[in-house]
């Protein structure tokens, strides 16, 4: 009597005639493990990095195409001060502008301890690839040394690196590698996404990439960098209210960030200018129609998503016509943009 | 690999040599007026605003917390702080007496306004 085998997974089913028949019964072990690693890798596996879907990137920052050395779409940033990073509709573009050997668009995560004697594995699908460019894996002391690392020639398509994490990790660098002795300005790849899986994986074995949606990815980025623009010319999207304190000299206010930053204080700063209006109406200092350009902004207190900002005059003196302890507003005015960065 | 550079941190100082600000130059575009105080590796330095010092730069009061001392940072004590104290002048008397006069006035105006209204409304008055 001819096996038969399951649907799906083709596993043979047991032979009326043979039941002890000892090869099919191998079979049908291999093939049961073999469909349930693969079903558990798929669910299991779980995207260590931030912002990965470059198809649909967390972009706060806003601009479309970043030149220099920074930070990009969220997360993700260059070393090189020529280098561009476009952000395209078919993915992320990281175009070369010097010869010198180093980090292009890339990942830091500073969770290596917790991954030491794990291994990972990084993966990346490429839709354009031009030049020498490689998808690298850096495993790194708290000097920001490297202990180890693994690399792979990007090739359009998938691409698959891992290594073992080695024993005083503390940062992962993860993403696109220039090498001086292979690099050539105009070298460029355009990513859809890259990922980073605790586990060994083939590019066979790997796991289906699976977006965390924008949300979820929204959320994490903010962790990082917050950013808050003024829209339209009465700014009351940037509203925040407060107190004056100390003699007139402090403005403090209250910001919601939404999520919890990874720093209690992250680096805050900000390039306009403000209004600020109390119980009789504008200071002086800061009217509609003569505001006060770029005061000092301090975090002073952060719990939660909630920040309370000191807002002071750049020479330090109070704010003309506001009393202490009375409640204020303060508006930026079009075009004013605060951030608060604690990126690694 | 290359090893990365560290961060640098910078402060500001007035003319006391007190300092006003901090950051790393990884936020600066401009070392202008600056004095390198400190390098190294992580938040503390990368993200110095708010990590480098124990204590922020201003106190609750708005006294700084440091100053520059052969181009490092020292604690400033409360002595130093009651110094930058500038007490308040004190209102003259004469001022609010003159406010309280005027308001006496300016009530006693009101009421005299008040009775003419009435007046008018009344129909008394043609």
């Amino acid at each position: 009597m001819a096996t038969t085998y399951t649907k799906l997974l083709q596993i043979p089913k047991h032979v009326t005639t043979d039941p002890f028949d000892i090869t099919l019964i191998n079979e049908m072990a291999d093939k049961t493990e073999a469909g349930i690693l693969a079903a558990y890798r798929g669910r299991a596996a779980y995207n260590l990095l931030d912002n990965s879907y470059f198809l649909n990137p967390v972009n706060q920052r806003g601009q479309t195409s970043y030149t220099g050395s920074g930070y990009t779409i969220d997360r993700w940033r260059t070393n090189f001060s020529g280098d561009t990073v476009e952000v395209l509709a078919g993915g992320v573009t990281s175009t070369v502008a010097s010869t010198t050997g180093g980090w292009r668009l890339h990942q830091i995560i500073d969770n290596g301890a917790e991954l030491v004697g794990k291994s990972i594995t990084a993966a990346c699908n490429a839709s354009a690839i031009t030049g020498a460019l490689y998808l690298l894996i850096s495993c790194r002391n708290s000097s920001d040394a490297e202990i180890e690392h693994a690399s792979q020639k990007i090739a359009a398509g998938l691409n698959v690196t891992s290594l073992t994490v080695p024993s005083g990790t503390v940062y992962i660098r993860v993403g696109v590698y220039a090498f001086a002795a292979s690099v050539a300005i105009g070298s460029s790849v355009t990513l859809e996404w890259v990922a980073l899986y605790e586990g060994e994986y083939t590019a066979e074995t790997l796991p289906s990439y699976v977006p965390k949606g924008y949300a979820a990815e929204l959320a994490e980025c903010m962790r990082y960098f917050y950013i808050l623009k003024s829209s339209g010319s009465a700014g009351y999207n940037t509203l925040m209210s407060g107190v004056v304190t100390d003699s007139g000299k402090s403005l403090i206010v209250s910001l919601e960030t939404g999520t919890k930053m990874r720093l209690t204080a992250p680096t805050i700063s900000f390039s306009g200018t403000v209004t600020v209006r109390g119980i009789s109406g504008y200071s002086s200092d800061a009217t509609y129609s003569a505001p006060y350009e770029n005061p000092v902004f301090t975090v002073r207190s952060s719990d939660g998503g909630r920040m309370g900002i000191e807002i002071k005059k750049t020479e330090g003196t109070a704010w003309a016509g506001l009393t202490n302890n009375t409640p204020i507003c303060v508006t930026f005015n079009s075009g004013s943009v605060l951030t608060m960065t604690a990126d690694l | 690999m290359e090893h990365e550079k560290p961060y640098s941190v910078y402060v500001k100082t007035d003319e006391t040599g007190r300092i006003v600000a901090v950051n790393s130059d990884a936020f600066l575009s401009s070392l202008d007026g600056l004095v390198k105080i400190a390098e190294g590796y992580g938040d503390k330095y990368h993200h110095a605003q708010g990590n480098f010092f124990p204590l922020p730069i201003f106190d609750e009061n708005g006294h700084a917390n440091w100053r520059l001392e052969d181009g490092r940072p020292v604690e400033r004590n409360q002595e130093e702080k009651d110094a930058d104290y500038t007490p308040p002048e004190d209102v003259p008397a004469t001022d609010a007496g003159n406010l309280a006069a005027e308001v006496a006035a300016l009530r006693e105006s009101n009421a005299q306004l008040q009775e003419a209204l009435e007046l008018l409304l009344s129909g008394e008055v043609v």
